[in-house]
């Protein structure tokens, strides 16, 4: 049996790791990268980029990234790809049809982890991570009190 | 929580009994006052990290690698086992415990989730059932003079009894679960007029039902009302596909089992209930289950047994010696090579019927793990014999009809 008392001193924090990998064959993207409020990165991106941030296990989780410059080419792509989303070591990947995404192009046909257009794509979790884990993978009810 | 078959408070649906311990029933306290202030005892010691002596099943379960009942309700409140510490501080649950854990185990909540034995009203006399939940057992028994007494008083009956319930499920805001057992719910009057009660409350826009029937009977006027439910999670119960099914569960036939088995089934695809064959896992079935799960598997519905048999413990799988245990592991092993799914995670949420094939695959691993790892109770054959031919004394059968490569095994045993 656990002993529920002993979880009090539960870490609190959990990690968040998001890498881009970007394609520029039509130019460099800018990305601008804002998590939980806190401004992460706003730069044109050549390279593989991952950033990191802690938040609490209670906390809502919101990731929004901007991307901008893109001259669009039916021969070259520019365009922001994620990687890799993963939360205190599960992938968030397979869940990112769940993002919203405003762009150029009014495109709303459903949203992955490619950023193809100009635009803000913005992935929220509005409540503790790991009852929207609970709820996302077929766990069933969570009553609540 | 549980009101059991004599109307008596159980603090878990899966908790084993004491006999000797007092329980308060519904006929002499609310069922309000004994979720917030009877379980207060049970609710310290779990937040300590005890293990109540009521919970030995699940305990077992666990050690099999079964998923068991403690594990499910616990999922309920979004609290798993693979990561306790962290779901267990994100649970919407876990200020509400740690209030009650220092207000000395009192809750000021109300039950969400309840399990309502309404007795043992039942038209068959499955072979490991007993008289406390089948009225058809009580009567054999009492012939066969394996009981002096019978007592089928059904508190169901007790229209104060049910209204305290009634009075006590509207109270309750959250109400959000109750699952139905007792006897063979179908031929139960009180089922229907318990639904009744709900549905005239409007409660039945936010209660799930869950009930399991034996495959015995048909009521349309009990369908009519189930699907006035939010959900309904339906149980099967069913040991194997053969005749020795009837045999089991005395004195059903595998015809009219299959066929309303295909029935229900189809009630459930139309309305969106979740579907489920409930076994029960005996020495008698235990080889001859395969196809049963393949059954499962083409009806994309899950198996599921509550537990490893412990009672009767001459019923139970360990009773085959090793050397018998063999060939069934093998062929449940055949069957795994053809059939895993080779998940990463195990299941927790059996009702997901996204996963059946998964669970069906977990409940034959389980059942693996139980005849590889569980001691030889062979010793025990003396005391199943002795039962098997006393039954068979009044219903005019023979389990050889069913098993005959048992012959010597229970020959040996005094057959």
């Amino acid at each position: 049996m656990h002993n529920y008392l002993k979880t009090l001193d539960t870490k609190q924090l959990l990690k968040a790791k998001i890498k881009f990998q970007p394609i520029f064959d039509n130019g460099l993207p800018h990305l601008e990268v804002e998590c939980n409020g806190v401004h992460k990165y706003n730069n044109d991106l050549g390279h593989t980029l991952a950033i990191y941030i802690n938040f609490g296990i209670l906390e809502p989780f919101t990731l929004n990234i901007a991307m901008t410059g893109k001259k669009y080419s039916a021969e070259k792509e520019t365009a922001i790809v994620i990687e890799e989303f993963v939360i205190d070591g599960f992938d968030v990947v397979p869940y990112l049809n769940q993002a919203s995404y405003s762009n150029d192009q009014n495109y709303n046909g459903g949203t992955s982890n490619y950023l193809g257009f100009n635009g803000i794509w913005s992935f929220k979790i509005n409540e503790p991570f790991y009852n929207w884990l609970h709820r996302n993978t077929g766990q069933g009810w969570l009553l609540t009190p | 929580m549980r009101i059991n078959g004599l109307g008596q408070y159980e603090y878990c649906r899966w908790a084993v009994r004491d006999p000797d311990a007092e329980h308060p029933s519904i006929q002499t306290t609310s069922p309000i006052t004994f979720f917030k202030q009877n379980m207060a005892e049970v609710r310290l010691a779990m937040v300590n990290g005890e293990s109540p002596a009521g919970c030995s099943m699940c305990d077992t379960m666990q050690q099999h690698e079964k998923v068991g009942g403690r594990q499910r309700q616990l999922l309920k409140i979004g609290v798993r086992d693979d990561y306790y510490d962290k779901s267990f501080a994100s649970s919407p649950w876990r200020d509400e415990i740690l209030s009650a854990e220092a207000n000395h185990g009192v809750s000021n909540l109300s039950p969400q989730d309840w399990q309502i034995d309404l007795g043992n009203l039942c038209n068959s006399a499955c072979i490991f059932c007993h008289p406390y939940a089948s009225s058809r057992v009580g009567v054999e028994w009492k012939k066969l003079n394996i009981v002096t007494t019978i007592n089928n008083k059904q508190w169901v009956n007790d229209d104060v009894a049910v209204k305290s319930m009634l009075d006590a499920l509207s109270a309750s805001k959250s109400i959000a679960y109750i699952h139905f057992i007792g006897g063979e719910l179908v031929i139960n009057p009180a089922f229907k007029r318990i639904l009744q009660s709900l549905i005239d409350a409007g409660l039945n826009h936010q209660i799930s039902i869950g009930f399991t029937t034996g495959l015995t009977d048909w009521d349309d006027e009990l369908v009519d009302a189930l699907v006035q439910f939010k959900e309904v999670n339906m149980g099967l119960s069913v040991e194997c596909l053969s005749a020795l099914n009837d045999y089991i569960r005395y004195p059903s036939n595998i015809g009219i089992v299959t066929m309303l088995m295909d029935k229900w089934l189809q009630v459930a695809n139309k309305h969106g209930w979740l579907s489920q064959l409930r076994i029960t896992p005996t020495v008698l079935s235990i080889g001859k289950l395969v196809p049963l799960f393949d059954f499962a598997l083409s009806n994309a519905v899950a198996t599921e047994s509550c537990n490893f048999m412990t009672d009767p413990a001459f019923m139970s799988p360990a009773v085959l010696p090793v050397k018998l245990r063999e060939p069934i592991i093998a062929e449940l092993e055949s069957w795994l090579v053809t059939n895993d799914t080779h998940a990463a995670t195990k299941i927790i949420n059996t009702r997901d019927p996204n996963v059946a094939k998964q669970q069906v695959v977990e409940d034959v691993k389980s059942y693996v793990n139980f005849l590889k790892d569980q001691p030889d109770e062979s010793y025990r054959l003396p005391d199943l014999v002795a039962r098997l031919k006393l039954l068979e004394s009044n219903r005019g059968n023979s389990i050889l009809t069913h098993l005959p490569e048992y012959a010597q095994l229970f020959k040996d045993a005094g057959y």
